[in-house]
């Protein structure tokens, strides 16, 4: 893909408008509120961090020690609540921000208005999940999912979970509009829907998903909510409901909610490897059906987080075939990814390290999904510790990897400067052996038996918690190593980068200065 | 500067949070309030 920058076209690099702390409440600017989307995505994922680590404080060894256990549910769930809804999800829709408009040659988002309030509505989200720990009966301690009868029972802190999770909802509808109306309809005159950068079309996908199933998740909530103040009984067996209606609702949510954490991911991984490789994306099509094909197949595979429920025999045997068939279109990306490096002229700068590195550990999570979504071997598996590890091999490995990688590759272009390289060796090294000291041995505890969700367990079971734990606080700390690179870059420390950061990136975001200018493409580009 | 596409991104805009509204009455109304 060759673009046309018009030569005319004046970058402005000025900000005009308010300034201070009015410049970033006020600010319609895609890049401007990108950066508040990754700032706020990387404080809630240590505030996020924080909780885990009091969590492997307390199972480094058997015994209650450092929390109360009432006190240990409240922080899994809202480790998790955090984790998703605070800090993955907003750090994709922090780089789609930053970079769908660069990608594609529009000047902004499609609704820049709405693009503010979608940011400015999650602190106040957040703000009520945190604040939850602190009224009386303390946060919600149902488990991320939210599931009743435990939901219906507790106090006020889960009231402000359900809001915050409407509020963080509106705030990602919203996103997800303004994302599909911007690739659709604001791309560069000649940049036609398959010459789309991946990431655009990964979030593109993922954007659909997010319209379809994060208003059911609100409808799912609001139910608990009349449930526990109006009187009805959707969900309480007391009153001729079925709380297990509930896990259908919230997992019709929950699966695509694993993609839309992935598909992105998948997008940035899809950018990086090719340039360092130095040879085009090996199947771009088949890249994109397989994204359409993963995001369709969310939709059929719900039950499988449910079959212990007490599932008929056809409804075990459906959910398991179609779960192991989402492995196809996930292998045809992993299959691609690997032939696009394939003979090319590959060198491991930071960002590729991520990109490899996600591959490698991302794909173990992948086949340990294999291994859950086989019914006889998950009603063994079910809330043990196995799933502890399989999910964080997805979204840790997963997610997280591939945000690294896309802000050690984007951030010559946010900031103006190259990341340190070797510091950020250093810390994608202790992050990827940390992470596998910390949740390799979850698999031998979930194997065991022990269950998730405890903050004590049998003597049987030290060894390997005390071996995560040590690796939790490990891979917690060498995150500080990412803050140190990042503020260094934007403190105008280490190399300037040129327009063009990376010898072999392809692509519009390429063709502005670095840093971007603030407003950039006020006159689109041609693509040919 | 009036953006030509305005109007398109509007109604784009205006279907795509239909579908959403739609979404989240369905998973509402679909199912009884029991007792």
């Amino acid at each position: 893909m060759a673009a046309v920058t018009p030569e005319h076209v004046d970058h402005h690099h000025d900000h005009h408008g308010p300034t201070g702390l009015m410049r970033w409440i006020t600010t319609t600017n895609h890049k401007d509120i990108g950066t508040m989307y990754l700032i706020f995505s990387f404080v809630m994922f240590l505030a996020g961090g924080v909780m885990a680590l009091t969590i492997r404080a307390e199972l480094f060894q058997p015994g209650l020690q450092v929390v109360a256990p009432e006190f240990f549910n409240q922080l899994t769930t809202l480790h998790g609540l955090v984790m998703v809804f605070g800090a993955i999800m907003p750090a994709f829709v922090g780089f789609a921000n930053w970079q769908i408009p660069l990608m594609i040659g529009a000047s902004d988002m499609a609704f820049a208005r709405m693009n503010n309030w979608s940011f400015w509505l999650l602190p106040p989200a957040a703000l009520l999940l945190i604040g939850s720990f602190f009224v009386p009966g303390g946060a919600t301690a149902a488990g991320w999912t939210l599931y009743p009868p435990l939901s219906i029972q507790m106090g006020m802190g889960m009231d402000m979970a359900i809001f915050a999770v409407h509020i963080m909802g509106i705030s990602s509808i919203m996103g997800a509009i303004n994302i599909v109306v911007t690739v659709l309809n604001m791309r560069a005159p000649g940049m036609s829907m398959m010459k789309l950068p991946l990431f655009a079309w990964t979030w593109l996908i993922t954007a659909y998903l997010l319209i379809a199933v994060m208003p059911v998740l609100a409808g799912a909530v609001t139910m608990l909510l009349t449930d526990r103040h109006f009187g009805t009984s959707f969900f309480s067996a007391v009153g001729g409901g079925d709380p297990v209606l509930y896990q259908h609702i919230f997992w019709f949510f929950g699966h695509p909610e694993v993609y839309i954490m992935i598909l992105p991911a998948f997008g940035i991984v899809s950018a990086i490897i090719p340039t360092f490789a130095r040879k085009p994306l090996f199947g771009y099509a088949s890249m994109v059906y397989a994204t359409a094909s993963i995001a369709i197949l969310s939709f059929m595979v719900w039950a499988h987080h449910m079959f212990t429920t007490g599932m008929p025999t056809t409804g075990q045997l459906y959910f398991m075939y179609v779960t192991m068939l989402i492995a196809v279109p996930t292998g045809v990306k992993v299959f691609n990814w690997i032939a696009t490096m394939w003979r090319g002229s590959m060198t491991f700068e930071t960002p590729m390290l991520w990109s490899v590195g996600f591959i490698f550990v991302f794909t173990m999570g992948g086949f340990t999904g294999l291994i859950c979504a086989i019914a006889p071997v998950d009603i063994q598996i079910h809330d043990t510790y196995y799933i502890v590890a399989h999910f964080h091999y997805v979204l840790v490995a997963g997610s997280l990897f591939a945000l690294f990688a896309g802000a050690y590759y984007w951030l010559p272009k946010w900031t103006g400067r190259m990341p340190d390289e070797r510091i950020g060796k250093v810390h994608f090294w202790a992050s990827l052996i940390f992470f596998n000291i910390t949740f390799f041995p979850m698999h031998f505890l979930g194997l065991a038996g022990m269950p998730r969700r405890v903050p004590d367990y049998a003597l049987q079971f030290a060894d390997f918690n005390m071996m995560a734990s040590v690796g939790a606080f490990g891979f917690g700390l060498s995150q500080l190593i990412f803050l140190w690179v990042v503020i260094k870059a934007a403190s105008g420390g280490g190399e300037k980068a040129g327009a063009k950061a990376w010898e072999s990136a392809e692509g519009l975001e390429w063709t502005v200065p670095s840093p971007a200018p603030h407003h950039t493409f006020e006159e689109p580009p041609l693509v040919k | 500067m009036k953006d030509q596409r305005r109007a398109k991104n509007i109604r784009l805009g205006l279907m795509l949070a239909a579908v959403a509204l739609f979404f989240f009455f369905y998973a509402l109304f679909k199912f009884r309030v029991a007792g």
